[in-house]
């Protein structure tokens, strides 16, 4: 026992200073540490995924003039604004992890003019309507340019929610929340998010279907119930962000891709 | 030691080691903030909120590996002492680094919808029945509540208050903690990062606290090996007619290097540590009084026992330590016959006075 090296090393007490050969090991193992440390913080952040190309243009506002539309979520077909939006539809939601439902579908079917962020990933875009009253509002058809400018005396027709049928489809995927997953968060899917997706789902931002191609391209549907209407949200909201397999209809509607479904059908992979 | 208590007693070794946690749970975050955000095409940047919740929570994941690897490799080599000594604000600052990932965690995914936070935690995922769908967040959660009660009782007030034994007890739980996070980490970010790194790291840091404590405890297992239970001193020891019966043989008082100690393990009850100083033996609880640290494997300093984990002393006659400190530890009777050294495995009272043994005395 008494030829154990740990009874010759220098013995530290804490309060008292440290025995030079201490003193140099101890900082042999911080100094290691601390460059093994770096080395995995640059290893782990630079090993991360992908999280796509969804952008989120917070504090830099859009205003959309066009006819707004439930579609079957609150959305708004472009007759005004940027010009890569107009002919589009823009799916419109509220701050927060809610919808624009209470909004907007008093504004259905009139021609108005809404102000917020604009979201948008592989060819769709949402806007994230601003707080207050005037972000969302009627506006008379004279007061549009590209109305006005034809000198017409009567005022245009709302545009026709013309439906193309696509066929039924069964599709693997995830259910998203269309905001977090189209650009607010990114990533915005997966395991890591679905208590966001669910109280986004929960809180009436519009759910959609995410379809990727293993590739890094994706598709995104808006999911709606088999009637066309809104989807019962209780029912998808166990499925949200999970591997899911479901079958439906795929249909076009005011220029979007809705995929209407019944939740009964949905099943996890 | 426990004389007055104060928020910290700092001294230098304590500022040194503070700074270096700092400096190395500051640089950590940083590095991977600033490769995160600067080595990626800004399109394709992850959301500066997942950052830091990563951040934090790989570096708080990193540096509870390090506290459970910091008490074995000090069993295993007497030169990490000096990473246990502070060991305690280690932990206090992980718990920091942990509640900032739990705080932005809540404001990020769980603020700003149509439920109160703290309800949508617990309702978002309601898959309690799944395993790899499980809320893993619970788990996460459950771990928080765990190292909260472990930092906000840290001072020694509430060491002293609950107990050394209740203490350790509670302190002991990082252990299911760190099973909770280990599975948090699996169910959550494992699910969607798939990167070997990620799983590699999580494997890693579960077989290097395990290793090491698998190896503490065959040392520790081998040291109580070599001392067993024997027959109590030779009958011709003139003292011990009253107290032959179930006396342990430590081993011949030379083999005890000197003011240091040689543990013996009773059949029944606490490990007794026999000190050899000044030419004389005494015996006393292997347990310090403050965090129950092992008290056979500190040195005799300044005539008292000094336990290795942070330094409180013992006088060796009487298991007391030196005035104005309080703390008490059950002493034994000890004989030494022939040069070997018998010890009685009856603690008597902490603080009672036994005559140490003379090495040099003749039965």
């Amino acid at each position: 026992m008494s030829g154990d090296p740990e009874r010759r090393a220098p013995f530290y007490i804490g309060y008292l200073p440290m025995p030079p050969a201490l003193r140099a090991f101890a900082l042999w193992i911080a100094a290691g540490a601390m460059l093994l440390g770096g080395v995995v913080a640059f290893l782990f952040a630079v090993a991360q995924r992908d999280p796509g190309t969804g952008v989120w243009e917070a504090g830099v506002p859009t205003e959309l003039i066009g006819w707004f539309v439930l579609a079957p979520y609150p959305a708004i077909e472009v007759v005004e604004g940027p010009e890569a939006l107009v002919g589009r539809t823009v799916v419109i939601v509220s701050q927060g992890k809610m919808g624009a439902q209470d909004r907007i579908a008093p504004l259905a079917g009139q021609l108005g003019r809404a102000r917020g962020a604009l979201i948008a990933r592989g060819g769709i875009a949402l806007l994230e309507l601003e707080g207050g009253l005037g972000a969302a509002e009627e506006v008379a058809w004279t007061a549009v340019p590209m109305y006005a400018v034809r000198g017409t005396a009567a005022p245009p027709n709302p545009p026709d929610a013309f439906a193309e049928e696509l066929g039924p489809r069964t599709l693997q995927g995830e259910i998203i929340d269309s905001k977090c997953a189209l650009g607010v968060m990114k990533p915005g899917t997966g395991k890591a998010h679905k208590d966001c997706a669910a109280l986004c789902l929960f809180g009436g931002v519009p759910p959609m279907f995410l379809v990727r191609d293993g590739k890094g391209h994706f598709d995104a549907y808006v999911i709606a119930g088999a009637d066309g209407g809104p989807v019962d949200r209780a029912a998808i909201l166990p499925y949200a962000a999970d591997p899911v397999e479901v079958a439906g209809t795929l249909a076009r509607a005011h220029g979007l891709v809705v995929f209407r479904i019944d939740p009964a059908a949905i099943r996890r992979l | 030691m426990g004389h007055v208590y104060r928020a910290v007693q700092w001294n230098a070794n304590k500022v040194a080691y503070d700074l270096a946690l700092a400096v190395g749970a500051g640089s950590y975050i940083a590095i991977f903030l600033a490769a995160s955000l600067l080595l990626v095409d800004p399109a394709h940047r992850v959301s500066p909120a997942i950052l830091l919740i990563r951040a934090l929570g790989t570096c708080a994941f990193l540096m509870l590996t390090v506290i459970l690897a910091i008490g074995p490799l000090a069993r295993l080599d007497a030169r990490f002492l000096p990473l246990l000594y502070n060991r305690r604000h280690f932990g206090v600052m992980t718990f920091c680094i942990v509640a900032l990932h739990f705080l932005v965690v809540l404001a990020w995914y769980h603020g700003s919808g149509a439920l109160n936070p703290f309800v949508s935690l617990f309702v978002s995922n309601p898959r309690y029945d799944s395993f790899v769908g499980f809320p893993f967040e619970i788990l996460g959660l459950a771990a928080f509540v765990v190292l909260l009660l472990m930092a906000a009782t840290s001072h020694d007030f509430w060491l002293a208050t609950l107990s050394p034994a209740v203490w350790k007890s509670l302190h002991m739980l990082v252990y299911p903690a760190y099973g909770l996070i280990c599975l948090h980490v699996a169910l959550g970010f494992l699910q969607d990062e798939v990167e070997p790194i990620y799983v590699g790291a999580t494997i890693a840091s579960f077989a290097i606290v395990g290793g090491l404590h698998v190896l503490a405890g065959r040392k520790a297992a081998a040291l109580d090996r070599s001392v067993a239970p024997e027959d109590g001193p030779p009958a011709r020891s003139p003292s011990s007619a009253s107290a032959e019966a179930g006396w342990l043989a430590v081993g011949p008082a030379a083999d005890i290097p000197e003011g240091c100690a040689k543990v013996v393990t009773p059949p029944q009850g606490e490990a007794i540590a026999v000190f050899r100083y000044d030419g004389k033996v005494s015996a006393v609880s292997n347990l310090c009084a403050h965090q129950m640290g092992p008290l056979g494997e500190g040195r005799i300093v300044d005539g008292c026992i000094t336990c290795p984990w942070h330094g409180y002393q013992y006088l060796p006659e009487t298991g007391a330590s030196p005035p104005p400190f309080t703390e008490r530890i059950a002493t034994y009777r000890v004989r030494v016959v022939d040069g070997d050294v018998y010890v009685d495995p009856a603690p008597l009272a902490p603080g009672t006075r036994v005559e140490p043994a003379l090495i040099g005395e003749k039965a």
